[in-house]
């Protein structure tokens, strides 16, 4: 009897502590998986300055996040607010997934960014979503590997920067068997990111191909093209013929740790990789201008996450908020300083001098002001950009380049029916 | 007995109200679905027969698809049921440590899938996996694994293999539990040897175990999605390309609604297909 007693008590007290929270405004929202200590930093500063609002930030892992947005967006009202691929906006808001936003920012206010990053954001003239960071990317090399060949260094002032085909010769290089048991122990090149169209659209656009039609709907024509397929078959032979890049390697952190750890000479790379590098202790690397094709024209990726409201939130004001905290500047500047990736907000540049003097940043601030194309805009960025991505894997493993983009043009079209 | 058959039915009805709820129904459903086009409104057109016209003759991926997954289902399914009835065979005997043992068969089947397939991810990375580390240990040439077109496949054969052959043996070691005790004394009388005994008494009389695990594990291997999503994304090459796989895809990333619905379709038709012809192969001949 007296132990029923005091369980009822504890449930009481634990139904009233529940209570006393139900009070807050509670937003649910959708991040990116970044490391929740970092996140948290943030998160405690929006928490300090609105009592009021509760926030349950949901860190879904990247390979997992857009296929969680997909099956919670068309079930209603939550989340309240949601990290957004910048190229996803127009899918997103030819849905009706996000709110627009236009009402909630003075034209003073949206100043603060970038104007292309900005243009991201937005989707048949509205805007619908903020920036949250930008992006730029380059060469990264590994010093001690090229001093240790006796290979000079790639060209580290802005806008100098070498050729594909150079890049290619300097990898054939310094791709080395240490010990000579048959295993590659230093690999010559390495992309970042082995398929995704974000970074090898760029070179592509170099070589003066188109990555979609104008209609932003067709790719039949584009990415099967004459030049695009050289250029897929230039990117094959780095795995196939030169074997300089090693094959198998799915994701940006397991890149970074070869690159990291000395075992790759060169790597292409985004600019969070200044930061993120860090951490490799001893790690002595330089950043080159982002290569082009001989002829061609230099062309860098750029654009990264934004943020958007759900258009059917029951939370606008709260959400609005966080939006606004979220995107602004003393959380850019923060972010900046915790992650390390490019801000949208050119003030935050002026703010951080000690992090933005370093002339690497100098070289990416020079590719984002003259070379940077953003990603094709498209209300089927998801199906474009999946498809194209197995294109390029199964291009990576040696399949007929030709081939399999007739079959991705064929694939892709007929998914892009549905936003006609 | 009439009066069994009622109670029978009034204990089987809630199970039946859920399974017909959450999945008969959803698979009606779906079943409707693959005859829609629903454009980015959400609006659908009734289509009839196009998503699956599309798939037979003209989408490059399907056929592929199909063949991974059909051979995939020839590889692990015979390999499954072999291991779980041999570590059964080997388990049911009253010997020291077999509880052990069999505790230790059964100990990959209790951890997630998901989890099975990132530490095997590991093990196996071409480059500075345990597997090759090993393999270069004894002068043996290292393998590329999951990253080449002609090894990934049978590597998530080998996984699933490690996963499900000690859940499946135990539905041996019931099976063989149930077998009379009385014919294997008969048998030793008329001095039949272990092996006879095994061939002429145990296997015929597990006919029905084995029925219903070939048929359960056939299902279930055709639905194989967590490793080829954790561990190869279909490649390299589309050489792990599973329906399933295909499906999934189509239904979250490319918002294909009537393709993904058409594969699945067609995936359930091939089980049933080949469930019932596995049901007839091993029908039990007689009752004991």
């Amino acid at each position: 009897m007296r132990r029923t007693v005091a369980v009822l008590i504890l449930v009481g007290l634990v139904g009233l502590a529940s209570v006393s929270t139900f009070a807050a405004t509670k937003l649910e929202v959708i991040w990116m998986g970044w490391p929740k200590d970092k996140v948290d930093v943030l998160i405690d500063g929006f928490k300090k300055a609105n009592p009021g609002i509760e926030v349950d930030m949901q860190l879904i892992p990247f390979a997992q996040l857009f296929q969680t947005l997909e099956v919670r967006l068309p079930s209603g009202g939550t989340p309240d607010v949601y990290i957004v691929d910048g190229p996803l906006t127009p899918s997103y808001a030819a849905r009706n997934f996000l709110l627009p936003l236009d009402g909630y920012f003075t034209a003073e206010e949206l100043k603060a960014w970038f104007p292309a990053s900005l243009e991201t954001g937005r989707y048949k003239g509205k805007l619908y979503s903020i920036p949250y960071a930008t992006s730029s990317a380059g060469l990264f090399f590994n010093k001690a590997v090229f001093r240790k060949y006796g290979v000079p260094f790639p060209p580290e002032e802005p806008g100098k920067r070498l050729t594909w085909e150079e890049v290619a010769a300097l990898a054939r290089k310094l791709t080395i068997d240490e010990n000579g048991d048959g295993q590659v122990d230093v690999w010559g090149f390495m992309f970042e990111q082995i398929d995704r169209p974000y970074q090898l659209l760029p070179l592509v656009q170099s070589k003066g191909a188109q990555a979609i039609g104008p209609d932003g709907l067709t790719t039949d024509g584009y990415i099967n093209s004459d030049k695009f397929v050289e250029v897929a078959t230039f990117y094959s032979k780095f795995f196939n013929e030169w074997k300089v890049s090693p094959q198998g390697i799915p994701d940006a952190a397991k890149s970074r740790e070869y690159f990291g750890n000395g075992k790759a000479a060169m790597m292409l790379g985004a600019e969070w990789n200044i930061s993120r590098l860090a951490d490799f202790k001893g790690l002595e690397f330089g950043l080159s201008s982002h290569p082009y094709f001989a002829g061609g024209k230099a062309v860098t990726p750029t654009g990264s996450w934004h943020v958007g409201v759900n258009s059917k939130t029951t939370k606008k004001d709260a959400a609005i908020k966080f939006l606004k905290y979220i995107t602004g500047h003393e959380a850019a500047v923060e972010w900046t300083k915790l992650f390390g990736h490019a801000p949208a907000r050119p003030g935050v540049y002026d703010a951080l001098p000690e992090v933005f003097g370093n002339p690497m940043w100098q070289t990416l601030f020079y590719e984002m002001n003259n070379t940077a194309v953003p990603r094709p805009v498209t209300p089927g960025y998801l199906e474009y950009e999946l498809i194209l991505r197995e294109t390029f894997n199964s291009i990576h493993y040696g399949a007929d380049p030709r081939t399999s983009l007739e079959s991705a043009a064929k694939r892709i079209d007929r998914e892009l029916r549905k936003y006609r | 007995m009439f009066r069994d058959t009622k109670a029978a039915l009034v204990f089987i009805l809630p199970a039946f109200v859920f399974i017909g709820l959450f999945k008969i129904w959803p698979i009606v459903l779906s079943f409707g679905e693959s005859f829609t086009f629903t454009s980015i409104t959400g609006a659908k057109t009734f289509v009839g027969l196009e998503n699956y016209g599309y798939l037979f003759t003209e989408d490059p991926v399907f056929w592929g698809s199909v063949k991974t997954t059909v051979l995939y289902s020839l590889m692990i399914n015979p390999l499954t049921v072999a291991a779980a009835l041999g570590l059964a065979l080997l388990f049911n005997r009253k010997a020291r440590y077999t509880g052990f043992f069999r505790t230790l068969s059964f100990l990959p089947s209790a951890i997630s899938m998901s989890v099975v397939a990132v530490v095997w991810g590991i093990i196996l990375d071409p480059y500075y996996g345990l597997a090759n580390s090993m393999l270069r240990m004894v002068g043996l040439a290292p393998q590329p694994f999951l990253t080449s077109s002609t090894q990934a496949l049978m590597c998530l054969a080998a996984i699933s293999l490690w996963r499900s052959a000690g859940y499946w043996m135990m539905f041996f070691l019931a099976g063989l539990q149930g077998i009379p005790h009385e014919i294997y004394e008969a048998a030793d009388i008329d001095g039949a040897s272990g092996l006879q005994k095994t061939f002429r008494i145990t296997l015929p009389l597990l006919t029905r175990t084995t029925s219903f695990v070939l048929v359960a594990n056939t299902a279930f291997n055709f639905l194989t999605f967590a490793p080829v999503y954790i561990l190869t994304k279909g490649g390299p090459r589309g050489s792990t390309n599973l329906l399933m796989y295909e499906s999934f895809k189509s239904a979250f990333v490319n918002l294909d609604i009537g393709r993904a619905t058409a594969i699945s379709s067609i995936l359930l038709v091939i089980i049933l297909l080949i469930a019932v012809v596995e049901l007839r192969l091993t029908r039990a001949s007689f009752d004991y």
